[in-house]
């Protein structure tokens, strides 16, 4: 069930109605959301709600451990001490990790291991599995991950079956993100509701904002450069592979930060904040401040549960080994997290690149010896930055959008040899330009529309949303692609 | 509930805001939740009636049967409350702008004018010559269900001057396969390859996308014989596990008049094909990862087979030899010419890989080398990507 679709709407208004109804008895408005988000997910395929089930059962019981173990008066204290604890955690990276790897993993490392070791094919030694892999496995993972590490650290006390149910399972994040911590999530779910307080204008903001990205400027580009390009990369003209990489820097983040200005949206409407994951991130003059403005929220995952248990900026003893170690650690941290998205070595090559930006950059600032000042002024020293990051993260994404890695290659290469040509429209040159202006000149749109919104009763308020989702219908295509994130 | 903030660390973000940390801080204007109710009704009322005739579109494309009846009934009811009203206009006002009148998720990509670089000569490979044939390559004959071609004697002439204009359509089984014909062939100057698909559609629903008469017009060729394609390829066939209409009569999915309605369908596809000097290529449905499609795609493919038979112009592609595993059944890897293993399928059971799209891409431009008697200069891998 996709969010721009008349079956969501349906949706949405039958559980916003149950909310309606159920928000002032918690116990029952729990189960209702707990129904509606296996109804949600089960509309790709049922049979992995229960493979949801059986990770909110699993991360309850070991959560719910962790905390027995603090308390005095659990009989089996002297089998639970601190270094169960350990275990226990252990236990709980081990098996989500491990679920993750088989359904996402287990054919990509079993076809590279059989690629290493030159097995016969006719008898393996380990066997290709038919895996169906369950959508958004990747996000509700993290988030379980994020909830009992987060118990085990003593950031959060275990919360009830019930509760972790809602958490992990609720809709408006349950497939693409963003990835919302239990520290985030819980704390609300346990505050006195207090039905009087929707920031509905909020919402009808982020939500209008988010289909149009969607709708409109992914779909149109997707369809009119960036799927024709990368589909015949070593057909296409220069101007068209060159727009088609732009295009796919536009399209991901109209799709991505889409897909979460409406999960955020919907959220506010049954009484949840969620955090941002975007902001503005091709205006970043670093690479490293290109992941503190996208998809922000598994940046941060990163960085707390992955980069520094690995001991971050501040491992080794000596000056060199420290340093040594960081570049490591970052350079691991964005592999990993580029396998997070996929199982392809695409992947790995996309995570490899951003970590390798993000440990040069830190070189260049921590080296006394190399003068990294450009002989330039601070305005153009700026756009200098600017125009590097952008073509690194651009560049980075004809890996993470081409098929196979020589179809990657190919693209780069069609990009220095092609022809010119001149088949690229004004219509997309245009949506790739104005994207990319509104982002490097905010203009606070959203900070002169929303006051007047909200300035109107939430009628008024519905009504316009009617009227511009009218329209994005009518400048969208009939049907909607998938969310590129789903498949993550 | 006890919460605790995470140490930030240089090199990586520090923990962001929550929701809108970049807009203007201000205390949000709030409304009632039953408030919200009603302006979510109001909402989805105004959109259903401006965008009703999308309304009837999406009823339109579900699947034949009672409940389909039922949601048409209900959009229609909306699209002349909405004609009365004359809520419509705006909508066809901005289709009429756009010059969108029949807005689709189609891709279409025809692409004519190809920058084809020069021919080398070094790596001349001739693969009709069973010694020159490297070892890895499957030959056509272990499509054991394929029929020899029937028309032994080369058709024109193909050089560079004068091109072979392809063209490869379909769904998106067609799409991966066009696209990688595309790939396997640029480094000849022999052929031009259009593409030219369209997502989600089959022949079971020419209400939704009418493959007769694109196909039609495609011949036709805007009334320029040069410019018809010669070789034609077609892949679809995944979205066809639906009922069919015949007339007014529905016919069940994979009964005997089911098959019997397709088995015409596919009849007139081909017949459409039916010009001096022109060859169709259907290539048939890949094995299924389900029993039930696996049947149906079993039973159109024995159908394509029967049909390609009869006409001298058609050659049905049977795919299957190439894509099931050792026991003969489907599966996600599977051994592939070059004797490595692979993924061949896609995660949804019915789509190729892209590795697979190019086995299947170069059994179909050996077919086209044998019907035109072409010597592709790059065929020495033909393998590869």
């Amino acid at each position: 069930m996709l969010f721009p679709t008349f079956t969501f709407a349906v949706f949405f208004l039958a559980v916003y109605g149950t909310h309606v109804l159920l928000r002032a008895h918690s116990v029952a408005w729990k189960l209702a959301m707990v129904a509606a988000s296996a109804t949600f997910y089960g509309w790709w395929d049922w049979r992995f709600c229960g493979l949801i089930a059986a990770s909110i059962v699993l991360n309850w019981t070991l959560a719910s451990l962790l905390g027995r173990t603090r308390n005095q008066n659990f009989p089996f204290q002297h089998l639970f001490g601190i270094a169960s604890d350990n275990a226990i955690v252990a236990l709980g990276v081990i098996v989500n990790l491990g679920v993750l790897g088989f359904f996402k993993y287990y054919g990509f490392f079993a076809l590279s291991f059989l690629d290493l070791v030159g097995a016969d094919p006719s008898n393996p030694p380990i066997p290709l599995l038919d895996i169906v892999l369950p959508v958004g496995i990747s996000f509700f993972t993290f988030q379980a991950l994020s909830y009992v590490i987060d118990v085990y650290r003593r950031k959060l006390d275990p919360a009830g079956l019930l509760d972790v149910a809602v958490y992990l399972s609720f809709f408006p994040q349950l497939v693409a993100g963003p990835i919302v911590r239990a520290s985030e999530f819980l704390p609300q779910l346990t505050a006195p509701s207090r039905p009087e307080r929707v920031p509905a204008s909020e919402a009808v903001w982020l939500i209008g904002r988010g289909l149009f990205k969607k709708v409109v400027i992914s779909t149109y580009l997707a369809s009119a450069v960036v799927d024709p390009a990368f589909a015949a990369a070593n057909t296409a003209s220069r101007q068209e592979l060159w727009f088609g990489m732009y295009g796919y820097a536009i399209q991901i983040y109209a799709d991505f930060s889409g897909y979460t200005d409406i999960a955020i949206g919907l959220a506010l409407l049954l009484g949840f904040r969620f955090p941002t994951n975007f902001d503005n991130p091709y205006r970043s003059q670093s690479i490293q401040e290109f992941w503190r403005r996208w998809h922000q929220t598994l940046s941060r995952w990163l960085r707390d549960y992955l980069y520094i248990p690995l001991g971050g900026s501040h491992g080794g003893k000596t000056p060199t080994l420290r340093r040594v170690l960081t570049y490591r650690n970052l350079l691991l941290t964005m592999v990993l997290g580029g396998l997070w998205h996929g199982a392809a070595w695409t992947f790995v090559v996309w995570g490899s690149i951003h970590g390798g930006a993000l440990a040069i950059e830190r070189l260049a600032r921590e080296s006394k010896r190399v003068r990294w000042r450009l002989p330039m002024g601070p305005r153009a020293t700026k756009m200098v930055r600017w125009f590097v990051t952008f073509h690194v993260v651009c560049l980075a994404w004809i890996f993470f959008r081409a098929a196979s890695f020589e179809l990657a290659v190919d693209y780069l290469r069609g990009l220095v040899r092609a022809e010119w040509g001149d088949n690229v429209s004004w219509l997309v040159v245009a949506i790739i330009v104005g994207a990319l202006v509104v982002q490097l000149t905010p203009t606070r749109l959203g900070a002169t529309i929303r006051p007047r919104l909200a300035g109107m009763s939430p009628p008024v308020q519905g009504g316009l949303l009617g009227l511009w989702i009218a329209l994005i219908v009518a400048l969208g295509p009939q049907g909607v692609a998938p969310f590129i994130y789903f498949q993550f | 509930m006890r919460t605790q903030q995470t140490q930030p660390d240089p090199p990586l973000p520090p923990p962001a805001g929550l929701a809108n940390s970049q807009e203007p801080k201000q205390e949000p204007k709030t409304a009632s939740v039953l408030a919200v109710f009603v302006g979510l009704l109001i909402c989805l009322t105004v959109a259903g009636l401006l965008s009703s005739a999308r309304l009837v579109a999406i009823a339109e494309r579900q699947e034949f049967g009672g409940s389909r009846q039922s949601w048409i009934g209900a959009a229609e009811g909306v699209d002349d409350l909405a004609t009365a009203m004359r809520l419509d206009r705006p909508a066809t006002f901005v289709a009429d702008l756009l010059d969108a009148q029949n807005p689709d998720t189609v891709a279409e990509v025809v692409l004519g004018d190809l920058a084809l670089p020069s021919v080398t000569t070094a790596s001349t490979h001739k693969i009709d010559d069973p010694t020159d044939t490297p070892t890895t390559t499957p030959t056509l004959s272990t499509t054991t269900t394929m029929p020899t071609p029937t028309t032994t004697q080369a058709l024109r002439t193909v050089s560079p001057s004068k091109p072979l204009l392809v063209w490869a359509g379909g769904d998106s089984l067609g799409e991966y396969v066009g696209s990688r014909l595309q790939y396997r062939i640029i480094d000849t100057d022999l052929a031009q390859v259009a593409l030219d698909y369209h997502i989600s559609t089959g022949i079971t629903r020419p209400d939704y996308f009418d493959w007769p008469v694109e196909l039609s017009s495609v011949m036709d060729a805007e009334g320029d014989p040069s410019m018809r394609p010669e070789a034609l390829i077609f892949m679809a066939g995944g979205n066809d596990d639906q009922p069919m209409m015949n007339g007014e009569r529905k016919l069940l999915t994979n009964s005997p008049a089911w098959l019997r309605e397709y088995r015409h369908r596919v009849a007139v596809m081909m017949d459409i094909t039916a010009y001096e000097g022109v060859r169709f290529y259907w290539v048939g449905l890949p094995p299924m990862r389900e029993p039930r499609r696996e049947q149906i795609a079993t039973n159109i493919n024995d159908i394509l087979a029967e049909e390609a038979s009869k006409r001298e112009w058609v050659t049905f592609l049977d795919i299957r030899p190439l894509l099931l595993n050792e026991d003969g059944v489907y599966d996600q890897y599977i051994v592939g010419p070059d004797g490595e293993p692979h993924k061949a399928r896609e995660r949804d059971g019915v789509h190729v890989t892209s590795q697979a799209s190019q086995w299947i891409s170069a059994l179909l431009w050996e077919l086209i080398q044998q019907d035109w008697a072409i010597v592709d200069p790059s065929a020495g891998e033909p393998w590869r990507d």
